[in-house]
């Protein structure tokens, strides 16, 4: 074999002379001459790199790969360590790679406790614990007190490490890292005069990478709903306003919508009594009708759908404690068609069940904000992962949370899916 | 000649790949093995691997961690082909975790080094294109750095803080949560 030939399979075969995870002194290179050529150490006389018998000297890519397997709070604490690290970790292309990542690992879960206050509904914090998925113990990764008050919020919405909070009742709406504690409080939307609940979807337009928040409003309706008027906007992070996007055609209801990246799917109302799915394209910024579960039911509050591992779930009661969970792909290739996946039988008659999560042949309901449970779908078996309230030890800088007083009041919780990254939310 | 007692003598016979360290030691190896240095894939996908393989950038020592590492893992690779076809049999399910935990339990035994080693393997693993094997040793690394202070990592690796104090001061204003 030639020589050509080796620095053709060995692109990085010159690494012997190049720099470091140690940037020591003489030896920091820039970035931008590392990650094209890694030859920057290149004409150093041995003799001068002898007295630094402990620097070991790794390409600029290792590094990377290094920094990569590393948890945010690392990656943070270690900006401070030189420049080299620094420009490493806050690189685009360093924040690419990392939700690349996330996107490919097994995700875990976050809690946050919904503390109902009994005289006007608002916490004066928002609190988001860390869980695993299993045992009994969840740590506190971020907390922001909130003297204006937080008001009583529904199931938050995830998306590579951006969790959107949204009240159930006003229009506050705030987006929060809770990795890098980033946190930012969305300006008021258009005035939404439905009886029900805040209608917000939050997905990623697949194509640019922008984050964006959708919330239809109602300007008016009818009782029979044969006249209304209803709106959407969208806030994309980075901006600094709502934006007005064409009307939906028919008239969203207050179930919550399913967000998968790139699209939003929501259930709209024909008439009193029939209902239709609109799928809200997060690129093109515009609605078309979706293939609706056979059995969609508009009034049912109990039902609800969800984004599982990538695909759309619709959980409907039958009767008492029985409920169904259908599911359907959107891959773009096929007619989407809804399948009666499981039916499974709950411990008690829940007044909430929202499947929030799924790896590992399990899914994950939460049960009355209250209780984690989950469903194995080889054994068809339900069993109880953690009581949120009575056994869930919440780890907090200053000890141990213990909200759940006998015979008191039961806090109530909100369980998403999660996995941490960088995303900026300003930064985009 | 190594790895004569494979038993499927057509495959062993079929494909031997000789790699060459730095230190001119020659090793032979299956084209399993080797084809798990994405690198030398392309090279046989090529035909440029008659009179051996030359690796200027790994010493002799590497290299036999390396080619042991490989070896493990292209039998797993192996085994998984050929159970993929009946997955959803329980049967094999705990025939496969069986296995993974024995390749996890190779995997940590093999990482048993000391840190100029670890490094060296990162290197060559980086070199050579072997993707399992450098996602290992670069979380070996991570894991036994991540609860440290930035000081304790210049001091480990002999980093020199090159950031003047109002740099620094104003990155840790940032990040002062992390520190806690």
């Amino acid at each position: 074999m030639n020589q050509t030939s080796s620095s053709r399979y060995f692109p990085n075969a010159g690494y012997q002379s190049q720099t470091l995870l140690a940037c020591c002194g003489e030896g920091r290179v820039k970035r931008d001459s590392t990650m094209q050529g890694l030859h920057a150490q290149g004409g150093e006389p041995a003799a001068k790199r002898q007295h630094k018998a402990e620097a070991i000297d790794i390409p600029y890519d290792v590094l990377e790969q290094v920094l990569l397997c590393l948890p945010v709070k690392s990656l943070m604490r270690f900006k401070s360590v030189c420049k080299l690290w620094h420009d490493a970790i806050s690189s685009a292309h360093f924040e690419r790679c990392q939700l690349q990542l996330s996107r490919a690992c097994q995700p875990s879960m976050l809690i946050l406790p919904l503390r109902m206050m009994p005289d006007d509904l608002r916490m004066d914090k928002i609190r988001f614990f860390a869980y695993p998925g299993y045992g009994t113990v969840a740590e506190l990764m971020h907390e922001k007190l909130w003297s204006a008050g937080v008001d009583g919020f529904m199931q938050p919405i995830h998306c590579d490490g951006l969790v959107v909070v949204s009240a159930a009742h006003s229009s506050q709406i705030f987006v929060c890292n809770p990795a890098t504690k980033e946190l930012v409080i969305l300006p008021a939307g258009s005035p939404d005069n439905s009886i029900g609940i805040q209608k917000i979807g939050f997905g990623v337009d697949l194509s640019t990478g922008k984050y964006k928040v959708v919330r239809c409003f109602w300007r008016f309706c009818n009782e029979d709903m044969s006249d209304y008027s209803i709106g959407c906007e969208i806030f994309t992070l980075g901006s600094r306003a709502w934006k007005q996007v064409a009307d939906p055609p028919y008239l969203i209801q207050n179930m919550m919508p399913l967000c998968l990246p790139g699209a939003i799917y929501w259930s709209a109302a024909i008439t009193l009594t029939t209902q239709v799915m609109l799928r809200f394209d997060l690129h093109k910024e515009e609605f078309t009708t979706f293939p609706s579960p056979p059995c969609m039911e508009l009034t049912d509050r109990c039902t609800s759908l969800t984004n599982l591992a990538g695909n759309l779930w619709y959980t409907r009661y039958t009767c008492g404690q029985t409920v169904q969970l259908w599911m359907t792909k959107d891959d773009g290739v096929l007619l989407p068609k809804w399948l009666l996946h499981c039916t499974i039988v709950l411990p008690w008659p829940t007044w909430s069940m929202i499947p929030f999560s799924s790896y590992e042949g399990g899914i994950y309901l939460c049960l009355d904000l209250s209780h984690i449970y989950r469903y194995d779908t080889k054994r068809g078996a339900l069993e109880q992962v953690v009581n949120l309230n009575q056994e869930m030890a919440y780890l907090h800088p200053y000890g141990t949370l213990n909200p759940y007083i006998p015979g008191g009041s039961d806090w109530l919780y909100c369980a998403v899916e999660y996995s941490e990254t960088m995303v900026s939310i300003r930064g985009h | 000649m190594a790895s004569a007692g494979s038993g499927d003598e057509k495959a062993a016979a079929a494909a031997m790949i000789t790699l060459i360290s730095s230190d001119n030691e020659k090793f032979e190896v299956t084209e399993a093995t080797a084809t798990l240095s994405q690198t030398i894939r392309h090279m046989i996908e090529d035909g440029c691997t008659d009179g051996g393989v030359p690796l200027p950038n790994v010493t002799s020592k590497i290299l036999a961690r390396v080619i042991e590492y490989c070896k493990k893992h292209a039998t797993a690779a192996a085994g998984e082909e050929g159970s993929s076809s009946s997955f959803s049999d329980a049967a094999f399910l705990e025939v496969d975790r069986a296995f993974l935990e024995e390749l996890e339990e190779f995997d940590d035994a093999f990482l048993e080094v000391d840190r100029a080693t670890l490094f060296d393997l990162i290197l060559a693993a980086n070199y050579l294109d072997i993707k399992g094997l450098l996602n290992l040793t670069c979380q070996k690394v991570a894991d036994s750095v991540k609860g440290k202070t930035p000081e304790q990592i210049r001091e480990m690796y002999n980093i020199v803080n090159d950031l003047t104090p109002e740099e620094e001061a104003e990155i840790r204003r940032e990040t002062q949560w992390a520190f806690e």
